[in-house]
């Protein structure tokens, strides 16, 4: 079987063959019809097995098979790279930036709007400190005749930290004169109206401006929501005789699904006008059903809650100097945080992949649940990175938007007497405002098909 | 066949540094490049028993799944495969007490490739005689064969999957084509017949 030619033959066709020997070889071949039969025997041999060697498509029971013992497979199927995905991730992700900037800039205009209504708490507290230190001008004895006296609002909009001209003042100025004397604060021009001396004490004395039961803290502080469950690991292997997969073959790829449950901490942008109190949970806590529609889009549905401001009007008394035993009542606008529950769907559209992470970005619509059915909008970036084959690492900021309507329309009367000899009232309804926040969480997703 | 790869795609050992980094689609990536190759060389091993290569398919994967954490040379992924699945081919057939398959009954490898048109009746004739003569080629012989022909991989790869030298794996396919050239002889072009007499003095 071994011969010298059919070797030479060989050691041409692998290239171990010199050049100088190599073209002594072919001009042999040229020469000798015997030797160049045998030499087109094993060109012809060398192409059978070249041609032999067509890839086998793994058919797609045996694929669905080893899918469900290595589900990653399964779901990665979804997730190839599509030729024409890289066009649609960057309108994708332009869409969103550009989404995102435009809600960042319309707040940051709308916070620096709203944020004056944080002075007046401290207008009201500079002027009853003025009061308190003998400034004004009042004594109880000057509308001691007036009985029932309601403090009338005399700004002039002047004042840095005022309100617009719309809310005050206008309505209450015929007012003055069933105030008798009035003493006017040099700098906000909020007359006060006096009242008889009170023997009945039972208001709060603290020199300064007292919360109201309902309101919140201005400040934002941030909690984490730092556990979540732990990470699960791919099952071990296990024949499934009878397990049918979905199709992934197809051009659509077929869809997967998931939920995930992320946590962790909102930063609500725009400040309330009170302070000391306290709130509750800060945080952002959500639950979310994730499909894969395509290879580069995912629809999600996500209940959630998390803070948003809002607004509502604020009563504080202060305590005049002197021990008088005389209280004046300030009402003014504050913006409080209130936790909220809402129920969203957005879209998430794959835009590349950073390390072992990939990038999402995304944006959607959703409303808030009970009282005003608010409608919310939100826009963001996610990341969500393998951890074995049925469970992702998810982080994500997303910004959220809202227009809230105010939790209290108007003021209560509040009536002269029992100690409160004066009203001040910087404001005489609440506002829906526009609620911001950045969402910064973390969690987990569950592969569930 | 050989691998090609594409300028912008990893290559198969940087897929496996990442999924060795914890990152599994890259593993998902690994199955899908290679899948076709590693289905084929399995069933061409198994002589076509397509029930037992889907076995050693599964397996195959499963065990490259579990043990890519202990592979230190990733550029040698691919043979590493190989010999996973190589290693699963022999198991197999040991249990099944059957030294070299291929038999008549089970499937040809051809017949499960694009039917050819009518007028390639030669080239079909030669595909089916070719796997005839691969089956009765010695083991080792068809082995290299197959891993160096059909899978496309390098003398080095072979030897490394085989447990031998680069010099042994010539050898194997030198002698395994001498005699399908002769096996094949009479619908490959004729030989003369003098011509080993000739050509004993080169």
């Amino acid at each position: 079987m071994n011969s010298a030619f059919d070797n030479r033959v060989l050691a041409f066709l692998d290239g171990s063959m010199g050049k100088a020997e190599a073209r002594a070889f072919l001009e042999e071949v040229r020469t000798t019809p015997w030797k160049g039969e045998i030499y087109a025997q094993y060109r012809e041999l060398e192409n059978a097995l070249e041609e032999s060697s067509v890839p086998l498509d793994v058919p797609d029971a045996l694929h669905h098979a080893l899918a469900s013992r290595i589900p990653i497979l399964a779901a990665a199927a979804g997730k190839q790279p599509r030729a024409d995905a890289g066009g649609r991730q960057r309108i994708a992700l332009t869409a969103a930036l550009l989404l995102l900037f435009l809600g960042i800039s319309y707040v940051s205009v709308e916070y620096l709007r709203q944020a004056e209504p944080a002075h007046h708490s401290e207008a009201g507290e500079d002027f009853a400190s003025e009061i308190r230190s003998g400034n004004n001008q009042s004594t109880p004895e000057t509308a001691a005749s007036a009985g029932r006296v309601r403090g009338s609002l005399a700004d002039d909009g002047t004042h840095p930290g005022s309100y617009s001209h719309s809310d005050r003042g206008a309505p209450d100025r015929g007012t003055q004169s069933d105030a008798g004397v009035q003493p006017r604060d040099p700098r906000s021009g909020a007359s006060v109206a006096a009242a008889p001396e009170s023997g009945d004490r039972s208001v709060l004395r603290s020199g300064s401006l007292v919360s109201h039961p309902a309101s919140q803290e201005a400040q934002l502080p941030m909690n984490t929501i730092t556990s979540f469950s732990a990470a699960l690991d791919y099952p071990a292997p296990s024949s499934l005789p009878g397990f049918e997969m979905p199709d992934f073959a197809s051009e659509r790829q077929s869809p997967f699904a998931m939920i995930y449950f992320l946590g962790g901490m909102t930063q609500v942008i725009g400040g309330g006008t009170s302070s000391g109190s306290t709130s509750g949970h800060p945080g952002v806590l959500l639950a979310g059903f994730r499909y894969t529609v395509f290879p580069w889009l995912s629809a999600s549905l996500e209940f959630g809650q998390s803070p948003f401001l809002q607004e509502t009007l604020h009563e504080s008394r202060v305590a005049l100097p002197g021990g008088n035993n005389a209280d004046l009542v300030v009402i003014d606008r504050m913006r409080m945080r209130e936790l909220r529950n809402w129920l969203r769907f957005r879209f998430g559209f794959d835009v590349a992949e950073l390390a072992a992470w990939q990038i999402e970005a995304g944006g959607g619509t959703g409303m808030l649940l009970g009282k005003d059915a608010a409608i919310m909008i939100t826009s963001g970036i996610s990341a969500y990175r393998q951890l074995s084959s049925m469970l992702q690492a998810r982080i994500g900021v997303n910004f959220t938007i809202a227009r809230i309507s105010p939790a209290v329309t108007s003021a209560s009367d509040i009536v002269i007497g029992d100690g409160i000899v004066g009203i001040i009232r910087n404001a005489d309804s609440a506002h829906s405002i526009v609620s911001s926040g950045m969402e910064f969480n973390f969690g987990i997703g569950l592969l569930l098909w | 066949m050989r691998h090609t790869v594409v300028s912008e795609s990893p290559t198969d050992g940087e897929l496996l540094i990442r999924f060795q980094a914890g990152h599994e689609e890259a593993f998902a990536e690994l199955y899908h490049r290679c899948r076709g190759d590693i289905y084929r060389y399995i069933v061409r091993v198994l002589g076509g028993d397509l029930e037992a290569a889907a076995d050693v398919f599964q397996d195959t994967f499963v065990t490259i799944y579990r043990q890519a954490g202990m592979v230190r040379d990733a550029e040698a992924v691919r043979s590493w495969i190989y010999t996973i699945a190589r290693n699963n081919c022999l198991g197999a057939l040991k249990r099944q007490k059957r030294q070299v398959p291929l038999a008549t009954e089970h499937l040809d490898i051809e017949d499960l490739q694009t039917p050819q048109p009518d007028d390639a009746a030669h080239d079909a004739t030669l595909k089916s005689q070719l796997t005839q003569a691969l089956a009765q080629l010695p083991e080792n012989q068809r082995e290299a064969v197959i891993l160096h022909d059909l899978e496309g991989l390098s003398y080095a790869e072979v030897a490394g999957i085989t447990s031998t030298n680069v010099g042994v794996v010539r050898q194997r396919l030198w002698r395994a084509k001498q005699a399908l050239r002769i096996a094949l002889a009479p619908i490959l072009r004729r030989q003369p017949a003098s011509s080993r007499n000739e050509d004993e003095d080169e």
